[in-house]
């Protein structure tokens, strides 16, 4: 065998070695992987627990809500995501609104608002919505 | 193996893995969005900003809404909805957010290769991300942003920890009229069922890029 050929054979092993070891083996892509990230992506926190957790503690709401005509609406909706409310357990940490423009969010008549019952700004003008309408039914 | 067959099976490789690459694709996850039963009422855009941790105030959001009223684009991508403030005789509204294409640009153009399909989801490993907005210019639908803490670009990732763990996207959770539906697309889901029944576009179809996010009741172009 010449000089050469041991040469380049050397060189190649040497260069085929980086290779592996920058682009396949080395702790910092190992970290960077895609495996890796997808672990990271399904184990980041939910905010947004489902009814099925308000249930929990709040039965007889649930019962009134989920046979009236809001039953479509999850309770997040309205009040705010759960995550929180279910840790600390406390009014504070859960959103009761009971103004009109929470209400008029969805239910003013506005433009390409088919889906669901509107009404205008003159209806029952100053008083809160929840005097007369249940909003859990 | 001579060297033309040598030469043919290196070319064919590449080919090979594409061919692979989009049968996986064709099955896994798909938003169905009725844009008649959108009243603009905005809950998805905030619900969205929230679980994933993207600024409320500022003007980029991961999902938002195109109110197309009396012919005038208005986009709700904050926590104010500027839809009930605006007094217009018809329109209608269009929800919009990652198309997850199976053919997408956004994977197709990343030099760093930090996007990547996942059940047909398309998601952006943010320890690669090197925060070049090549994507931003690729993508058709103009569904990527920077974020502004984590300096990388963002996007839908159709809730990936959520569905892991069999609850709902957010947006999807809280739309009160059900406008939005999500699903697995295989035999016998309810996305597939109503995929298969009703009369469906998706946007841009001219981009070839195969969405999974399709739209019913939608007559006209939108942007």
């Amino acid at each position: 065998m010449k000089a050469w050929q041991i040469v380049l054979i050397f060189a190649i092993l040497v260069y085929g070695a980086l290779y592996v070891y920058t682009f396949h083996l080395s702790p910092v892509v190992k970290e960077r992987s895609v495996e890796n990230w997808v672990e990271k992506e399904k184990e980041r926190k939910v905010s947004f627990v489902q009814s099925e957790v308000c249930r929990e503690c709040h039965l007889k709401v649930y019962r009134t809500w989920i046979s009236g005509n809001h039953s479509s609406v999850e309770c997040e909706v309205c009040h705010g995501y759960g995550a929180e409310h279910v840790k600390l357990r406390t009014k504070e940490s859960v959103i009761v609104e009971k103004s009109r423009d929470s209400c008029l969010i969805c239910h003013k008549e506005i433009a390409g608002r088919t889906a669901i019952k509107v009404v205008d700004e003159g209806h029952g003008s100053g008083v809160i919505c929840t005097y007369c309408h249940d909003p859990h039914r | 193996m001579n060297r033309r067959d040598f030469l043919k099976l290196i070319l064919s490789l590449p080919l090979a893995s594409v061919s692979i690459a989009s049968l996986k694709s064709s099955k896994g996850y798909a938003m169905i969005i009725d844009v008649e039963k959108c009243i603009g009422c905005g809950r998805c855009v905030i619900a969205c900003k929230i679980e994933n941790g993207v600024p409320l105030e500022l003007p980029i959001s991961r999902t938002w809404i195109e109110g197309y009223l009396d012919g005038k684009k208005i986009v709700m991508n904050t926590k104010d909805n500027p839809f009930i403030k605006i007094k217009a005789k018809n329109g209608f509204f269009v929800p919009k957010l990652c198309n997850h294409c199976s053919n997408a640009p956004c994977v197709n153009v990343c030099p760093v290769s930090a996007r990547f399909h996942v059940d047909g989801i398309v998601l952006v490993n943010k320890d690669v991300c090197i925060g070049c907005k090549y994507c931003i210019i690729a993508c058709p639908y103009g569904a990527t942003f920077v974020h502004p803490e984590e300096k990388v670009t963002d996007k839908c990732t159709f809730c990936y920890h959520r569905i892991r763990r069999g609850l709902k996207p957010a947006c999807v959770l809280v739309c009160p009229t059900g406008a939005r539906k999500f699903g697995e697309l295989k035999e016998g889901s309810e996305v597939y069922e109503i995929l298969k029944s009703k009369r469906f576009s998706v946007l841009k179809p001219e981009a070839g890029t195969n969405p999974r996010v399709f739209y019913l009741n939608l007559d006209t172009v939108v942007e």
